[in-house]
């Protein structure tokens, strides 16, 4: 592949997309020149995110955008990017990310590959999913242009300078459609790719701060157990179990978590489960992929340093 | 599975999974199963679908499936319940009675009340006639171009919830011989229907005693000829005795897979109770016995399906498939431990259910006699 | 009216393909029409109930699966049933040229006012590109729509609304509707029906499938024996690549 573009829309009143997590992970995996296609209504407010982000930025700004616009990003895209060859086109596996990607594929008789769970390769990359449920895996070399749409975690170094540029782009006629939001979309924890959930094991209130810091490092949302939302060490909303939330994100991580049936029926089909508790028999241990036998509070101090 | 299905058998298969899946859900099935009432309401959408007629040629509005194809579609019907398959197919086997043994016209006569989404129930035994057929006492006693009927019956499969039967009353009394096949009407007045039996299992199934105190019934209604009433109770107790074949391993293979399920999920002693050998055997075993017997019984159903006589082959079917399906079913509640003892959990009711057919359609002990004299031909000179 | 429903299986049997070392099995003995695709059809048949017409069935399913899905769809009562034979529905280096050959059809049979299919996390989203090849509106994960073509689309937080003109292409959810299920009549007859055969050749790039053999070990350090616990689990989440 000659050249990789992410395709993010931010959009100030609609709270879908705006997610920089994915670009982490495609950090790693690309040596090909990678940049950033943002669309948005509110370049101003969104310039400093991604000039942290070490990955050049193009911003096209329209205050009269509105997410729900899929044609005007469709068209701008093809404007750009029409006649260059090997270049690669990446969005998130979300819903949003999966139609713009077949609206921009179908656009430009691309092959669009979705629900990507690894990139690998230089020149020629090769784009390789599970297939359903089982323990097939589909891979698809890319010999030429291409549109995915991935789900990658990762935590982008914050610090990194990168060149952000802002331009104009049309818009048709705007809002034949309109934007209505669930009732939970307002907790975040819901809808998380990457979640932190404290147990009774953390002993003590204090000890959630580090947790939280170790959150924003992984750029997960925080949830718990009814144990601790029950002594009011956390708001009930934030409580993941089977009286409240169940939830399947791609990476969850417990701290001091025994493991209850209870708890667990509300996230045990995330897929990656990282499990730390002092209690080697601990019921948490048989559903975790990784884990830690020790005190969480020491593993979390352990990873905000490393990390 | 051993058995080679074609894909037409998976395609019907299919649909009779769908409609499970959607109408007969466990917790209704146990609420049913907890009142002991054959629940009418629910067979609506069964009729919808055609499975009251399932295997009744098109020309009676049926759907005209194969007795091979109908046999897998009750089997995985029985999945869900036996006593719910067993209701369907009691109307269906006498639909069929008729069409062998009657005249056209008696055929959609009685076809015409059963395929708009009635029932239709046989009754033969009595509170003295079990498998003595010849001890039949019910009378049929002929006056210009009526039958007047009377005496009582029981255990009549759907008799309470039948619109019309078939009955088997005494026209004289030359023992088995004396016996005559009537279609009755539920509604003609002097049938009354009795109490509905308490059973230990196929609780869904209707079962009541019946009275006849002088009913009428046109000389029109009897089947065949007079003395014929044996024969054409033995051809209907051919069909049922098949099907409850097929309504076992259906229960059978419920059985098998929430045992094998539960085997490997419940852990003691650090382990899944599916890795120890005792747990693995009684598995094999109960896997071995569904598809013996499910190979066993299409078998059969080809034979019926080629129009050849199965009074061998359909008694060995039912003989050694309700018997073997104590164990399987005992086993299943046995892996199931402690919480197999119980309500809650749907292994119970299997054991239950299948109790029943080692007694109905005919007792094992009578296909013992069948199967017997039959070895005995071949042997004889 | 003239509406097309493109129909496939639900690859919910985690068994389709079984695996042993590096050897890849294909099961087919338990799929079927796919819960999103009969939630079409029903919306189709509703359509033309109203508004009179014809609801043709199409699939690109391969082999016996393709007799299977349209024999349960013409038990819904389709009017007609097609199957596209040679290409791999579920392979994305293929849809362009699956897309291109369905419409190049759709031209020369005549214009479809709705192409309608279920959502799939599996096969390509071909309706996008027989979309832009139609020149048709393509709208997409539809959670609710009525005969007035007012449609709600599902986002990750919220819903896009709207309503969409004829003639356009939709994918559909299950919560459209609750499709009726056919009677063993209906069943009967659709398996004697007849079944229009098209047959396609793709030159286009195949994708592989190959097994999975990673071995999911369960990875815990113990921290009171290995100071290093910490590191060794960062280590290992970044190589299995959790951690970027």
């Amino acid at each position: 592949m000659k050249s990789v573009y992410y395709v993010q829309i931010e959009d100030k009143s609609i709270d879908e997309g705006n997610n920089i997590g994915t670009l982490a992970g495609l950090k790693e995996k690309i040596s090909s020149s990678l940049e950033t296609l943002v669309f948005t209504n509110h370049a101003d407010e969104i310039k400093d995110k991604y000039s942290k982000t070490g990955i050049k930025t193009t911003i096209f700004n329209n205050e009269n955008y509105s997410l729900t616009d899929y044609s005007d990003v469709v068209t701008t895209i093809k404007n750009n990017l029409a006649y260059e060859d090997e270049c690669l086109i990446v969005l998130d596996d979300s819903a949003l990310g999966n139609v713009l990607g077949a609206k921009i594929a179908a656009e430009l008789s691309l092959p669009l590959l979705s629900h990507i769970e690894d990139l690998t390769g230089d020149t020629l990359i090769t784009a390789s999913r599970h297939i359903a449920d089982t323990k097939a895996i589909r891979e698809s070399q890319l010999k030429d242009s291409a549109v995915v749409t991935v789900s990658f975690n990762g935590i982008l170094n914050q610090n990194e300078e990168a060149q952000v540029e802002v331009k104009d782009f049309t818009v048709q006629d705007a809002n034949i459609k309109k934007y209505v939001s669930n009732e939970n979309s307002g907790n975040d924890l819901a809808y998380a790719k990457v979640v932190v959930a404290a147990g009774k094991g953390l002993q003590e209130k204090e000890n959630l701060k580090p947790l939280n810091e170790l959150a924003k490092k992984l750029n997960a949302s925080v949830g718990a157990t009814k144990a601790v939302t029950d002594v009011g060490w956390m708001d009930k909303d934030k409580m993941i179990g089977i009286s409240n939330l169940t939830i399947k994100p791609d990476v969850y991580y417990a701290f001091g978590i025994a493991g209850a049936v209870q708890h667990t029926t509300g996230m045990d089909k995330s897929k990656h489960i990282i499990a730390v508790n002092t209690d080697k028999t601990a019921p948490i241990f048989k559903l975790a992929q990784y884990g830690i036998i020790g005190d969480a509070n020491k593993v979390i101090d352990g990873l905000i340093n490393l990390l | 599975m051993a058995l080679q299905y074609t894909e037409q058998q998976r395609e019907y298969i299919h649909l009779a999974k769908e409609f499970g899946d959607r109408y007969l859900k466990p917790n209704l099935i146990k609420k049913y199963d907890k009142e002991g009432e054959c629940p009418v309401e629910s067979f609506k959408p069964a009729m919808k679908l055609g499975l009251h007629m399932l295997e009744i040629p098109k020309e009676y509005g049926g759907a005209g499936l194969s007795y091979e194809d109908s046999a897998l579609v009750f089997e995985k019907l029985a999945e869900y319940d036996a006593g719910y398959a067993l209701t369907l197919i009691t109307s269906f086997v006498a639909l069929r009675c008729v069409m062998l043994a009657g005249t056209p016209e008696q055929a959609r006569r009685f076809a015409s009340v059963v395929e708009p989404g009635h029932f239709a129930a046989f009754t033969m035994s009595e509170a003295d006639a079990g498998s003595d057929a010849g001890s039949v006492r019910a009378t049929a006693v002929r006056k210009g171009d009526e039958y007047i009927l009377n005496g009582g019956k029981a255990f009549a499969t759907n008799g309470g919830v039948a619109d019309i039967y078939i009955g088997i009353f005494r026209t004289s009394d030359n023992g088995n011989h004396g016996l005559s096949a009537f279609m009755i009407d539920r509604n003609t007045p002097g049938v009354y229907v009795g109490k509905h039996e308490d059973k230990l299992g196929l609780r869904l199934s209707n079962t009541v005693p019946l009275f006849f105190k002088n009913v009428h019934v046109p000389v029109d209604n009897l089947l065949g000829k007079e003395g014929r009433g044996i024969n054409i109770a033995l051809s209907s107790l051919n069909l049922s005795r098949a099907f409850v074949s097929t309504l076992t391993v259906g229960i059978m293979q419920r059985a098998l897979d929430e045992a094998g399920n539960y085997a490997n999920t419940r852990e003691q002693f650090g382990r899944s109770i599916g890795g120890f050998e005792s747990v693995q055997n009684m598995l094999a075993d109960m896997a071995t016995a569904v598809e013996t017997s499910r190979l066993l019984v299409n078998n059969t159903m080809k034979m019926m399906d080629k129009g050849l006589s199965v009074r061998k082959e359909g008694a060995m079917t039912k003989l050694y498939i309700t018997d073997i399906a104590q164990k399987v079913t005992s086993d299943a509640v046995q892996i199931f431990g402690g919480y197999g003892f119980t309500k809650a959990y749907p292994v119970e009711k299997l054991m239950r259910d299948v109790k029943g057919f080692q007694i109905l359609e005919g007792t094992n002990e009578i296909q013992r006699m069948t199967i017997a004299r039959e070895v005995e031909k071949d042997y004889k000179n | 009216m003239k509406i097309a429903v493109i129909v496939k299986t639900d690859l919910d049997d985690p068994k389709v393909y079984t695996t042993h070392r590096s050897k890849v099995s294909y099961h087919t003995d338990n799929l079927f029409l796919s819960q999103n695709d009969k939630n079409a059809i029903e919306y189709a048949l509703d359509c033309v109930k109203n508004k009179g017409g014809e609801v043709d069935a199409f699939t690109f399913e391969k082999g016996i699966l393709a007799d299977r899905v349209l024999h349960e769809a013409l038990a819904m009562r389709v009017n007609t049933a097609t199957k596209f034979a040679g290409v791999d529905v579920y392979d994305p280096l293929q849809t362009t040229t699956i897309a291109k050959e369905f419409a190049d059809y759709v031209k020369k049979n005549g214009n479809y006012d709705l192409i309608i299919s279920g959502c799939s996390d599996e096969a390509d989203p071909i309706e996008a590109y027989i979309a832009k090849d139609l020149g048709m509106n393509f709208i997409d994960h539809v959670a609710k729509v009525d005969k007035e073509y007012n449609f709600e689309s599902n986002l990750e937080k919220g819903r896009v609304t709207g309503k969409f003109a004829l003639p356009s292409v939709l994918t559909v959810l299950d919560s459209i509707n609750t499709p009726h299920l056919p009677s063993f009549i209906d069943l009967r007859d659709a398996l004697s029906a007849k079944i229009n055969e098209i047959t396609i050749s793709s030159n286009d790039e195949q994708s592989k499938i190959v097994a999975d053999q990673t071995k999911r070990k369960q990875v815990i350090f113990d921290l009171h024996q290995d100071p290093d616990a910490v590191q060794k689990l960062v280590d290992v989440l970044k190589e299995d690549g959790i951690l970027k």
